[in-house]
């Protein structure tokens, strides 16, 4: 990987990551952090890293780092630093938008990330499999419970509604 | 495996992950035609998937690299550049040797004023008994000299010559006190004093080799002017100055200092007094 395949990998993929971090922990300094580790291993590990595996090798860093993070027992839930209701009002302020990401956010860590990953990046069960250290079959199980969760929690939202 | 009612749910979540080959899209789509009681289904798990929202992260230049923010020295060079702290022992100070130290350094100094204070002192009275010594002597060689006169009966002009030179020596010797190189040139001048008698026709009795030596160019009245040029040592001097190792304090001027201090003890007592 060359200096400028690490640049342009800046450009293409570091949103990506810090959207995948900060959806997660939901701390925008600590996100940010965090991202900023991932650049940092992957620039110190160019020469061994292929330019085409670069972004599954920025989310499977910054992943691991958000574990490490979590199990620190740091910030994960605080609504204070990362204001979610108000950027997906910006997107149209839809009531059963507002319900999803609540329902997200009640999910495991694990769960959630497969979510986020999928719905997100549009990763196959294959690379999420990768990232989280996961066999294909177990992130295929885990994300389809995370899926009948949610549309269990939507529908009673619907039933309460109407 | 095809789209059925026992299945239809675990495809439904893999259509929607888009996880199915083409022709598994076109089965499900196909059941759900065919089914539309499961329409909602799909419907509901497709409600499952997060809407795209866009996150930037601000400031991606502080994230960009360079390999010239990389550069990076040589291993030898940079073993070149390392220096070693000179190693600084820094002695453990105590008090209590801290002020043995300084009272032996204090005796020590005043050790070696007193030793150049007596060797002062010493030179004086070695002077002193020089001096004495040299008039004893000159007292009895004028007596000797006397006496051959008297026996030898020389001529009245060699007589007035010698009492004149003696008398000029007596003046000399009046001075008790001096330093040893006066001292020689007082016996320098006796003995031309007494060269007097060896020019003169008639034999003295003394021996002619004693006298051989000195010159007979020197006029003995030169001399006598040269020797009557030093002065008494003035001794009282040393009575007000007191030798602090190798300082001299003059008594008075430090009587001055003690007086001043203590009338400014005796100012501060009057005004605590008046207080009182």
């Amino acid at each position: 990987m060359t200096e400028k395949d690490y640049n342009n990998c800046v450009d293409e993929n570091a949103d990506g990551v810090f959207r995948f971090i900060v959806k997660n922990i939901r701390h925008t300094e600590d996100a940010r952090d965090i991202v900023q580790t991932a650049f940092e291993k992957l620039w110190v590990n160019r020469n061994s890293v292929d330019p085409y595996k670069a972004k599954s090798y920025l989310f499977t860093v910054a992943y691991h780092q958000m574990i490490d993070h979590i199990r620190k027992g740091k910030k994960i839930t605080t609504t204070d630093s990362y204001d979610e209701v108000n950027n997906s009002s910006t997107q149209g302020n839809h009531e059963l938008k507002q319900v999803l990401l609540r329902a997200i956010n009640e999910l495991n860590p694990t769960q959630k990330s497969l979510v986020l990953l999928k719905d997100y990046e549009g990763y196959s069960y294959q690379e999420i499999g990768e990232i989280m250290n996961l066999s294909e079959s177990q992130v295929k199980v885990y994300l389809h419970r995370a899926r009948l969760l949610l549309k269990t929690k939507l529908s009673h939202f619907e039933k309460v509604s109407a | 495996m095809k789209v059925n009612e026992s299945t239809y749910e675990n495809y439904f979540l893999l259509y929607i992950d888009n996880e199915l080959t083409a022709a598994e899209k076109i089965a499900v789509e196909t059941f759900i035609l065919t089914n539309p009681i499961y329409a909602s289904i799909l419907q509901q798990l497709q409600q499952t998937k997060l809407p795209v929202t866009e996150e930037v992260y601000e400031d991606k230049a502080l994230l960009y690299r360079f390999e010239e923010m990389e550069a990076a020295l040589d291993t030898s060079f940079k073993q070149s550049l390392y220096r070693k702290e000179a190693v600084i022992i820094r002695p453990n100070f105590k008090k209590q040797y801290f002020a043995i130290a300084t009272s032996v350094a204090a005796l020590f100094i005043l050790f070696l004023g007193y030793q150049n204070f007596q060797d002062k002192k010493g030179i004086v009275i070695k002077a002193m008994n020089t001096g004495l010594a040299t008039a004893k002597k000159e007292n009895q060689i004028k007596q000797s000299v006397l006496t051959e006169n008297k026996t030898l009966q020389p001529s009245n002009i060699i007589e007035e010559s010698s009492n004149v030179s003696f008398a000029a020596k007596e003046k000399n010797y009046a001075a008790a006190i001096l330093p040893e190189s006066n001292v020689a040139a007082i016996v320098s001048a006796e003995v031309i004093a007494n060269e007097q008698y060896t020019s003169s026709p008639i034999s003295v009795g003394i021996s002619e080799t004693t006298y051989a030596e000195t010159t007979n160019t020197i006029q003995p009245e030169v001399i006598t002017e040269q020797i009557t040029e030093y002065n008494e040592i003035d001794t009282d001097d040393n009575d007000r100055v007191v030798y602090i190792a190798s300082f001299e304090v003059d008594t008075d001027k430090f009587r001055g200092i003690t007086r001043k201090v203590g009338s400014l003890f005796k100012r501060n007592k009057t005004n605590k007094e008046n207080k009182k």
